[in-house]
């Protein structure tokens, strides 16, 4: 009996013991960089930020107050065998919840991108390790419209649309704004207004649309949306003559196969089926993580039929 | 030359003369076992006849078969554990196929009487490998979670793994979880779980047996490469009317049965009706589930319509809700239905065949409201006609073949995160034909070589034609045998999942995309089985598993142009022991596995999130006192493995590309992982016990049941909230209730 007894305050030792087991789901910390580097190909100042990967008591990567940031890099990007190094200096941070109000960048104000133009950039750390990585910097696209002016064929059909496209031969993303631009007489200067795609009832309620981010190669801008945004020019007005529609202007932003690439892994893929448990962010970094990357911007004056600008009732000259 | 030629001619005259004579000596026995008591079939009864040292097993629907009898009269004796054995005179007539049916008596015709359910001896001379046989009573002996269920008793079963208590999912020696067929009557459910996975959809009443095969099934098995659950349902009671209710702080039930003229029906039937008692296991608490199940079976045999031809007629429809009422939630959708029918035939010659037809749908649907999430729909649609003939030669050598068509119509439905509407639609026929032989000649060596020939394939790229399959088992003593099983298999209807959610939701079926070639494996299975003595057993089995071509999400996937799949590579071995002892009023078993899995995509390996290395599985049950059983189950394996934080990095968001651009943006916080499973979770280990009662009242039988879930209260992790490293742990200590009622 007294064997017994021993045997089952063991057993209950054993068991009341293993009921719970300390578990650490981290392990040892692992040092990585990170270079952010996207091009602007509109723009003579181009920044790029280096940054460590950090550690923290706990689990919260909020309360990390050291700013990520290496400042003392060679960086330098090469274009037609032309070097251009950037500058390591001190810029705004936009968020400074958790650091001070400057960040360690690397700025240049020379290198302008050339359109298809190969890009190489290499970035030398201060303890000598070198990352380094490659971008090809996209076209400016011709737009294609699918008739001459906004509103030509607007009374021929019930419905419609104007539509914008454009050929790529690469895996881009292109994110497209179309833009009326205007004067009123009671308020000087140019005033601007976007085009939604369209409008959507959802749940008996009206849901603008806008162009969104994606890889279709053409926009489409239905009438009825442009015909809205024409109207809400001059809400609550009765002389409309006292406005004059000047051009309208679509941009087209875009996203390089890399830069494309990036976004899609943070933002969500642009896929039939996504699925993701740890997320796997796109890197083109040799020897660290990262992106380096380049847009380009296209622009292009739109006309306006002028009956159809005529019958809202605004002047066109 | 001559002279050689007379003798051949003389030889071969003599060996035709001897075969004719000998044949003419002989007659056959032939039959149904069944049970006295509701007149369905006995599976695995040992029929022997000892003066002529010849014998035979009932199959699956108790018939048996034995050749080559001399004439006379003989005593033939019919045995089956749980039943009393039975001694019958029956005169053998040459040239003559005797047909000889038989009732056998259970031993527990009283309550006080009840026996455990033991293994059974006749496996011994059966070529098949890694294959078990689960009669109802064993799964109504593993403590129940809200109650007995099916898919749980797998799991402790050696090479059987879950990710989790939350789950009915199970993982057989290193395969992933859609590489595991569940069938009923033959016919394949696509979604054999209720509530997100926490049990199946098969009513325990319905179940007369699970046929399991772990590994190197023979070839009248395939479309899987990992396993095969094979649910025998019961016939229903031909000799009265019986019905039963069921309450289990989650369900109700019903279940029917009784004759027919001819033959015999059952119908059950399930329902939830709280479902706060599902919601224990989940996370989410809030998850309105709703669910039903019904099912159906016919089965009728008259010999002045058809002789020696039974058919049954059988259905089974499951539907799983979660409707939130709530436009800001996604509702969910899963429907299960199937219809067969069924013609088993024993000919007038040795030969008898199964002919069956099943028409099987499943529609899973997501419902996102207003929510961001997308609105998915998979729609499967199958349509199978198998035909199996079974020739037995007077060897007692058999001969089998069969010819299985499946047109398939597999639908996906998606809408991506930018709403653009994408349709996977495939249609197509499997039509596979295969052809065995069993060689059952000698008392010491069994064998069953054979292979399935893929004549079509429903996906673009086709399987390897050939999947042979070899079998062996070799008995050097009547309490030893000795496995040995090496076969191919293909799969080419696989879910869209991602084995690293830890609960997933929607899985969809599709067949395999254009660009991919359906998955192949090829396994090596040796073992032995030792009865130590008439109640206990060892086994040991090892095995190896090569897996190619394994369809996998693509992780790396950034943009549409790539693919949505790529293929993956895996391979697992290891051992798998198990003892087990049965006695008339207690049992204990129990079984270790050794296991190693791997997955390898994109030249990197890894161990998949299901790779346990060691599982200990203990149970034991004792008929105690006046009708009252107590079992229990303690389980162990090592932890699961994961992926490591090995830091954090400050992710650049791209901004609004009109607002403000440069590389400044935004940065938020982002883990930064370690290599992939490397790490492992604390180890798994709960013991559950139950106590049941079973007892008659007036007219009466009654079951009553208890189970305390985790007795000792382990806090077995579940999985940690990356972002505040808070553990969510599995069942804590949960006690449930059931009652059963039969009239």
């Amino acid at each position: 009996m007294r064997y017994f007894a021993l045997f089952l305050i063991s057993v209950m030792a054993f068991f009341n013991l293993s009921c719970d087991e300390v578990f650490a789901p981290k392990i040892p910390f692992e040092e990585q960089n990170f270079v952010y580097a996207s091009i602007k190909g509109d723009s003579l100042k181009q920044i790029i930020t280096v940054a460590r990967s950090y550690d923290v008591e706990g689990f919260n990567p909020k309360s990390n107050s050291s700013a990520p940031e290496i400042p003392g890099c060679i960086v330098e990007v090469k274009q037609a065998g032309v070097t251009y190094r950037f500058r390591d200096t001190l810029i705004e941070r936009t968020d400074t919840s958790r650091y001070g109000n400057k960040m360690a960048a690397y700025v240049s104000t020379e290198l302008v991108p050339q359109q298809n133009a190969d890009l190489q950039l290499k970035v030398t750390l201060p303890g000598g390790k070198v990352l380094s990585s490659i971008t090809r910097v996209p076209p400016k696209l011709f737009i294609k419209k699918s008739v001459f002016a906004i509103g030509y064929d607007r009374g021929k059909t019930l419905g419609g649309s104007y539509t914008l496209t454009w050929d790529a031969p690469d895996l881009y993303l292109y994110v497209p704004k179309l833009e009326i631009f205007y004067t009123r007489d009671d308020i000087p200067g140019t005033h601007t207004v976007e085009v939604p795609s369209r409008y959507r009832v959802v749940n008996k309620q009206v849901e603008i649309i806008y162009p969104q981010i994606g890889i279709n190669r053409w926009m489409t801008f239905d009438y009825a949306a442009i015909d809205s945004t024409l109207k809400k020019i001059s809400d609550g007005i009765e002389e409309k003559s006292t406005f004059r529609i000047l051009r309208a202007e679509v941009r087209l932003l875009v996203y390089d196969t890399n830069l494309a690439k990036y976004y899609s892994s943070v933002n969500g893929y642009l896929d039939r089926y996504s699925v993701r448990l740890d997320e796997n962010v796109f890197t083109n970094i040799n020897g660290g993580l990262g992106v380096f990357g380049a847009y380009m911007l296209t622009k292009e004056i739109l006309l306006f039929d002028l009956d159809y600008v005529a019958s809202f009732g605004y002047r066109v000259r | 030359m001559t002279i050689t030629t007379s003798a051949t001619r003389i030889f071969l005259f003599n060996l035709l003369m001897v075969s004719y004579l000998f044949s003419q000596s002989t007659g056959t026995l032939r039959g149904f076992v069944t049970d006295s008591t509701h007149g369905g079939s006995v599976i695995s009864a040992n029929i022997r006849i000892e003066s002529e040292k010849k014998g035979a097993s009932s199959d699956i629907q108790g018939y048996y078969f034995i050749p080559g009898i001399k004439p006379g009269v003989k005593t033939v004796i019919v045995s089956n554990i749980g039943y009393v054995t039975k001694e019958l005179q029956v005169t053998i007539t040459p040239e003559k196929i005797t047909q000889l049916n038989i009732a056998l008596v259970p031993s527990s015709l009283t309550l006080d009487e009840v026996s455990i359910t033991g293994t059974r001896r006749p496996e011994l001379t059966d070529p098949s490998i890694s294959i078990e046989q689960i009669p109802l009573e064993q799964i109504k002996s593993v403590p129940a979670g809200v109650e007995a269920d099916m898919l749980r008793a797998l799991k402790i079963s050696p090479g059987v793994t879950s990710t989790g208590d939350i789950t009915a999912r199970y993982y057989v020696r290193g395969g992933g979880s859609d590489q595991n067929a569940v069938m009923v009557n033959g016919a394949v459910l696509y979604n054999p779980f209720h509530a997100l996975g926490l049990f199946s959809v098969v009513d325990p009443e319905m179940i007369k047996m699970l046929e399991f095969f772990k590994g190197g099934f023979t070839s009248e098995w395939g479309g899987r490469l990992s396993s095969i659950l094979n649910v025998v349902t019961r016939d229903g009671n031909k000799n009265r009317f019986v019905g039963t209710a069921a309450a289990s702080s989650m369900s109700g039930k019903v279940s029917v049965e009784g004759p027919i003229p001819g033959g015999s029906f059952l119908v059950t039937g399930r329902k939830s009706y709280r479902p706060e008692a599902v919601q224990k296991f989940l996370n989410n608490r809030a998850a309105p589930f709703d669910f039903y199940d019904l099912s159906f079976k016919l089965n009728y045999s008259n010999p002045e319509f058809y002789e020696n031809g039974w058919f049954t007629f059988h259905g089974f429809f499951s539907d799983d809700k979660i409707e939130n009422n709530d436009p800001t939630k996604e509702d969910y959708k899963f429907n299960n239905s199937t219809l067969g029918m069924n013609w088993y035939q024993v000919w007038a010659s040795p030969l008898s065949s199964n002919m069956s037809f099943t028409y099987t749908t499943f529609v899973g649907e997501v419902m996102p409201n207003l929510t961001t999430s997308k609105p998915r729909k998979n729609v499967v649609t199958d349509f199978s006609s198998n035909w199996d003939f079974t020739y037995i030669f007077e060897s007692r050598d058999e001969l089998w073949a069969g010819f299985y068509n499946k047109i398939l119509n597999t639908e996906l439905k998606l809408t991506n995160l930018f709403g653009s509407k994408t349709e996977i639609d495939k249609r197509g026929l499997d039509m596979v034909a295969y052809l065995k032989y069993k060689v059952l000649r000698h008392e010491t060596v069994k064998i069953d070589i054979g292979t399935r020939l893929n004549i079509a394939s429903a996906s673009e790229q086709k399987p390897f034609f050939l999947e042979p399959r070899f079998n062996i088992t070799w008995t050097p003593a009547p309490i030893l045998a000795i496995r040995l099983g090496i076969g191919r298999f293909s799969q080419n209807l696989v879910t869209l999942s991602n084995e690293e959610e830890l609960i997933s939701i929607f899985e969809p079926w599709v067949v395999v995309p254009d660009y991919l070639k359906p998955a192949q494996a090829t396994h090596f299975i040796v073992g032995a089985d030792y009865y130590f003595t008439e109640w206990l057993k060892f086994s040991l089995e090892a095995y190896y598993k090569d897996i190619v071509n394994l369809v996998d999400i693509n992780e790396l996937k950034y943009t549409n142009l790539d693919p949505d799949f790529v293929q993956a590579d895996g391979r697992s071995y290891g051992v798998d022991f198990a003892f087990d002892i049965s006695r008339q009023n207690y049992f204990f078993k129990g079984s270790y596995s050794l296991g190693y899995s791997f997955k390898s995509k994109g030249g990197f390996e890894f161990p998949p999130r299901y790779d346990t290395r060691h599982s200990i599985n203990l149970q034991a049950g004792w008929i105690f006192y006046d009708g009252w059983q107590i079992n229990a189950v303690w389980r162990f394996s090592t932890g699961l493995p994961f992926t490591g934080i090995a830091g954090y990095y400050d992710k650049w968001n791209i901004p609004d590309p009109w607002s403000q651009w440069y590389a400044i943006g935004q940065y938020d916080p982002a883990f930064l992982y370690g290599a992939r499973n490397a790490q492992r979770l604390p180890s798994y280990h709960r013991l559950d016990i139950s106590l049941s009662k079973s007892f008659r009242l007036f007219f009466t039988k009654i079951d009553l049941d208890v189970s305390l879930l985790n007795v000792y209260d382990r806090h077995n992790i579940f999985y940690f909230v990356r972002d505040t490293g808070e553990r969510v742990d599995m069942l804590p200590f949960l006690p449930s209730a059931s009652l059963r009622i039969e009239i």
